[in-house]
């Protein structure tokens, strides 16, 4: 298990060349959020998850710098602009109470799956993740929940 | 589903943000409650935009297309959910007439039991009203002149000018909001015994 905020801003290196081609600058997820999708590795710069080949403690290492690409789609873009960024993101339950912010997510690196959420009232489990937007990430309402304080 | 029960006064919602759960945007905030005339229901909502660009909205909010009302939020399931519905903007130009809020609460004995200056909602998913705050009047002495509590029926009438409830209600005046929620159960079920 690895936590994103350890990746960001690990360099990525090229298996192919042993060049170097960027460093990681965030975590692009799916919809709704179960494991990562791609890496962003430059300022406009992504790599698909099935064209890493590890994601160590000191580099993250990819197939080739070909497969090096360009954002694809009107949500990759946003992303791209941070508007899908984890850290800091409020959270909010389907029910509609604010269950803090973001502080970590935990991935699993063999296969790019999300684990857990961390929040500032605890850890949400990956299963409840519902969907990331720009105003916060709605998750499953829990039974434990319901015992946050009034505001 | 879990058992939560929340009980809001219909003035908090205003402001709060209208979020889309499959998306996670915020896509309006609630500007106004709209209730309706023919009983104490809340029908929707008005709505401005979010931002320093914010300003009313054409579009509305139906409670039918409410997903839930929390503690910060009210979630609906798609964007889809604010629309211009013909309906609710009819409900919305009649309530402008006739507001429940400053309605006098007149019993079925012909007492005034006071005004009304807000309405409590009652939410476990969707959300139900289930009493009125009021400005207590010269008949709930010593409590005249603050503010409590009242629960109503199942169904009561309300005309726009007064809301009856009730003589019975005058015994399940609580102080407290939270206290509403017991009261509303006790008032309701002393009216089905004795109905």
């Amino acid at each position: 298990m690895r936590q994103l905020s350890e990746t960001v801003g690990t360099k990525v290196m090229s298996s192919a060349s042993a060049q170097r081609v960027g460093t990681v600058q965030r975590a692009l997820t799916d919809v709704p959020p179960r494991r990562i999708v791609a890496l962003q590795v430059g300022r406009d710069e992504l790599v698909d998850w099935e064209a890493i080949v590890g994601v160590g403690p000191d580099a993250v290492v990819i197939e080739d710098e070909r497969r090096v690409r360009a954002a694809a789609d009107a949500r990759e873009e946003r992303a791209l602009a941070g508007e899908l960024d984890w850290k800091g993101k409020r959270v909010l339950s389907d029910l509609g109470d604010e269950l803090g912010t973001v502080t970590e997510v935990e991935f699993d690196e063999a296969d790019g799956s999300l684990h857990a959420v961390d929040t500032t009232t605890g850890p949400v489990a990956a299963e409840r993740l519902h969907a990331l937007g720009s105003y916060c990430l709605v998750v499953r309402h829990s039974a434990g929940d319901g015992n946050l304080p009034q505001q | 589903m879990s058992t939560r029960r929340l009980l809001l006064r219909a003035s908090d919602l205003i402001g709060r943000p209208v979020v889309t759960i499959d998306e996670g945007e915020d896509v309006a905030e609630v500007k106004d409650v709209v209730y309706g005339t023919a009983d104490a229901a809340v029908l929707g909502f008005t709505l401005n935009r979010r931002g320093f660009l914010g300003g009313p909205m054409r579009q509305v909010l139906a409670w039918a297309d409410v997903a839930a009302v929390g503690r910060h939020a009210v979630m609906i399931a798609t964007a889809g959910a604010v629309t211009e519905n013909d309906d609710l903007l009819h409900d919305v130009r009649a309530s402008r007439r006739r507001n429940v809020l400053g309605s006098d609460v007149i019993s079925d004995a012909g007492q005034r039991l006071g005004k009304v200056t807000d309405v409590v909602v009652m939410v476990e998913k969707r959300p139900e009203v289930v009493g009125y705050e009021i400005t207590g009047g010269d008949l709930l002495t010593p409590r005249a002149g603050t503010r409590v509590f009242v629960p109503v029926p199942d169904t009561l009438a309300v005309s726009g000018e007064a809301l009856m409830v009730p003589a019975a209600v005058g015994d399940f005046v609580t102080d407290d909001l939270d206290g509403l929620g017991a009261a509303v159960q006790r008032f309701r079920q002393h009216l089905r015994t004795t109905s």
